[in-house]
């Protein structure tokens, strides 16, 4: 069966709707049937991969440049794991986190919770699969809206500040993006990354182009000094929430950025970019450990510590510039997105814990 | 100089405006604006992308390119609703507080200094 990609998308979309329509009273079940079920779609999607090589499909038989096609290979098939684990984590520790804080918070932080969280994740799956820069756009912005939503759950002033200071910044960075999309389609007809990728040539319009979506998808990505938006909103969104936040949504601009890097601008365009994201990420590094050891709140800490680790991550695009270091520069920045995805999890569960039992997660130490 | 050209330099006059007032402004209303005129900035320069006279045949005879309408129309949908949202947090805010403003923008601490201060006492008696 040749559907299994679509399913990954479909299928946490259909849970969001069941969620939405049924309120908490199947939260339970959609916590544990969910996590199976989308598990299910990934290993036929993988098992596919690894048979057939990099999957292809046209949704509603429409092919590219008016239709949208989705594109499974190893980098999109490593995302999607990442995502599946982490999102299955999340919906197993839900319940139990908001029915621990039911009795301080009100109760529609639950079933809003849901209907979100399946979006988001229907989000990431359509991000990781998308294969024309338009689509990543569309896919980028549900994220955004979703995780809004998500921050915003708590209701305090601080959380809803938080998550219109994330909104705002966010749309600036993807108009930023789209207006890089329209000079690319302008100067050279096509939306396929694959397509672009051969016919893109070291002139203006592309490097103008290339200039404004990385600077856009670096405000999404929260890249030193742009990662402003990124610590009062993962401290102030619930816990699963933050999880969510720190392990994914950010690594999905990330991995955008990786995308255009290596299969759409030519090395000619991206050199001098490589050098100035390698710089900012040695800042994040030493910017995001100097304010971790500050915080005072543990999720704060946790928050800044993120920031750090993002730089880490983009310390891969300078030494992909050097022909023979590409392949272990991706493999390295895969493996740190990954292996920072996986703990975020617990990173911040603790704090929760530590939390409501003491009241506050002022750290006295 | 044709159509299409004026189009795209107004297109970007109006991204450049829009992200101005975005970045500038203080009022939280004004900045959702400003995005708004720089969204309607990039759609315009699509439009100007879909524009017969860009095509090398007869401009008079050929149809206008539908790929960027379709990427406007989303685009538009997707600007709806994320001004909707926002809309909405600012209505929020301003009923819990009473402000229309980011705490940097009226001059008090940064976001991030702001939390690693101890929370208030309500916190603590949850």
């Amino acid at each position: 069966m040749n559907h299994w990609g679509v399913g990954m998308i479909a299928l946490p979309l259909a849970f969001g709707l069941v969620a939405y329509l049924s309120g908490r009273r199947m939260a339970g079940l959609l916590a544990v049937a969910s996590p199976l079920a989308t598990a299910a779609m990934l290993l036929g999607l993988g098992r596919q991969v690894i048979q057939q090589g990099p999957w292809r499909y046209a949704v509603g038989g429409w092919g590219s440049p008016l239709g949208i096609e989705l594109h499974a290979d190893g980098l999109a098939m490593v995302m999607l794991i990442a995502t599946t684990v982490v999102a299955s984590a999340v919906a197993l520790y839900a319940p139990g986190y908001f029915r621990a804080a039911a009795h301080s918070k009100s109760d529609e932080t639950s079933t809003s919770f849901w209907p979100l969280f399946f979006l988001l994740w229907a989000s990431l799956n359509a991000l990781f699969l998308s294969a024309d820069v338009f689509n990543l756009y569309v896919t980028l912005e549900l994220l955004t809206l979703a995780s809004v939503g998500l921050i915003a759950l708590a209701g305090t002033t601080e959380a809803i500040t938080a998550a219109l200071r994330y909104l705002i910044v966010g749309l600036l960075g993807s108009l930023l993006y789209l207006m890089g999309v329209s000079l690319l389609y302008g100067a050279f007809g096509v939306l396929d990354l694959a397509t672009l990728g051969e016919r893109l040539a070291a002139d203006p319009s592309g490097q103008m182009a290339a200039a404004m979506m990385v600077a856009g998808l670096l405000i999404k990505a929260a890249l030193f000094p742009l990662h402003f938006w990124l610590p009062p909103a993962h401290a102030n969104a619930p816990a699963p929430v933050s999880a969510l936040l720190s392990a994914l949504v950010v690594k999905g601009a990330f991995y955008m950025v990786v995308r255009l890097w290596l299969e759409v601008f030519p090395t000619a365009t991206l050199s001098p970019g490589g050098k100035l994201l390698g710089l900012l990420g040695a800042g994040a590094i030493v910017w995001g450990s100097i304010q971790a050891f500050r915080a005072e709140r543990l999720k704060l800490l946790v928050a800044y510590s993120t920031v750090a680790q993002l730089g880490y991550l983009f310390l891969m695009f300078p030494l992909a510039s050097l022909a023979e270091g590409q392949r272990m520069a991706l493999a390295g920045a895969v493996c740190i997105a990954v292996s920072h995805a996986l703990p975020r999890r617990p990173s911040f569960w603790r704090p929760a814990r530590f939390r409501t039992r003491q009241g506050t997660t002022v750290s006295t130490g | 100089m044709n159509t299409a050209m004026i189009y795209s330099l107004v297109a970007v006059a109006l991204f450049g405006i829009g992200l101005f007032g975005a970045l500038v402004l203080a009022h939280l209303v004004r900045k959702v604006l400003a995005l708004n005129v720089m969204g309607t900035g990039v759609f315009m320069l699509l439009v100007a992308m879909a524009h017969p006279s860009r095509t090398q045949s007869a401009p008079e005879e050929t149809l206008p390119d539908p790929v960027p309408h379709a990427l406007v129309l989303t685009g538009i949908v997707v600007a709806v609703s994320a001004t909707a949202l926002a809309l909405a947090l600012i209505c929020r805010l301003h009923a819990a507080t009473g402000r229309t403003t980011f705490p940097e923008d009226r001059g008090e601490p940064s976001a991030g200094e702001e939390c690693s201060r101890p929370e208030p006492d309500r916190e603590r008696s949850g």
